[in-house]
């Protein structure tokens, strides 16, 4: 477990943070951004797919559940870490969570109207490596996202063939 | 309808198969499921097939998408399933267990699929399992399946796969 939180810790090597309003149009745009923030790090596709999704779905629990539908500012915050970790911080000062744990139980949801699914944290959750949620009633919700992609992909070159010599 | 998703439907006798295009979030879920259902109450099938061949990207609300005409067909009196699940879902389906409420079923895509709803440049070459490999690959082309696996006609025939009743 302690060799797992520093590896959440590690140094800053880049961070992009964006502000948007709360409608449902951006959640396009807020996951494309992240995936382009992401994309220099040349993650597999199935690691950038997940990512898209899990941040897809924070930005959505915000829309949906925080604000309700009225006005309100999302901001998302991506770090690449030391070690290859993305994080992202998806933010919100809308309704905030009464009940954490019972909100990130699988079909649990708070718009039943609206057909949703109630798997919005438990996408994070298995799409994600880490996640953190930390609430207060009136005030907001921040969701934090971990994703540790793998090694850099190898690449055959001039140093390569330096090295067998 | 909107640039990032629209939908096709192809009606035959009762049946009518829906071809989703695009990508399914919670904005464009309610766009997509308020034309589905205007063209399910008005045609009133025994059965409806949603193609999902053609998505490029589904969070959870294409799961309410996909539950909610479910719940509109059954208070038809009809039935559906999902055909041909894109790579880009079939996590997201697997996850959520949709095979235990709704069949799952494969088919040969480029045959069926009316033409205006697959393109050609679905095809990824080979070996294109990083962001890298598949721009170089792809060039400028702009679909999200880019899984780096090559298209594959599959075998004549239909593999079901039939929602597994609970004890």
């Amino acid at each position: 477990m302690s060799r797992q939180k520093s590896r959440y810790n590690g140094k800053t090597l880049n961070k992009m943070q964006m502000k948007f309003p709360a409608l449902s149009i951006n959640e396009a745009m807020a996951r494309a951004t992240v995936a382009v923030f992401v994309s220099q790090l040349d993650p597999e596709i199935t690691a950038l797919a997940d990512i898209k999704c899990a941040v897809s779905e924070a930005v959505t629990n915000c829309i949906v559940h925080g604000y309700r539908g009225s006005a309100g500012c999302i901001t998302v915050t991506v770090s690449i870490l030391e070690g290859r970790v993305v994080k992202v911080e998806i933010k919100d000062k809308g309704c905030g969570i009464p009940d954490i744990k019972e909100a990130r139980q699988p079909l649990f949801t708070t718009d039943a109207a609206g057909e949703r699914s109630g798997m919005g944290f438990t996408v994070m959750e298995s799409f994600t490596d880490a996640m953190r949620v930390v609430s207060k009633v009136g005030q907001g919700t921040t969701v934090t996202l971990f994703k540790c992609l793998g090694e850099p992909p190898q690449v055959a070159g001039k140093g390569n063939r330096r090295e067998r010599v | 309808m909107n640039e990032r998703a629209s939908f096709l439907c192809d009606i035959t006798g009762n049946t009518i198969t829906v071809y989703i295009r695009g990508e399914i979030d919670h904005h464009t879920a309610v766009i997509v499921r308020n034309g589905i259902d205007a063209v399910l109450f008005e045609k009133r099938p025994t059965r409806m097939i949603l193609d999902l061949s053609a998505v490029g990207f589904m969070d959870s609300s294409g799961l309410g998408l996909i539950m909610g005409r479910l719940s509109v067909m059954k208070s038809l009196g009809g039935d559906m399933s999902v055909q041909n699940p894109s790579r880009e879902t079939e996590s997201i389906l697997s996850l959520a267990g949709i095979e235990r409420l709704i069949s799952i079923e494969y088919t040969n895509t480029a045959s069926e699929a009316p033409s205006s709803a697959l393109t050609k440049k679905n095809y990824v070459p080979p070996e294109a399992t990083t962001v890298s490999s598949a721009r170089i690959r792809r060039g400028s082309a702009r679909t999200a399946r880019d899984k780096g696996e090559p298209c594959q006609k599959k075998p004549a025939g239909k593999r079901v796969k039939t929602p597994t009743t609970s004890a």
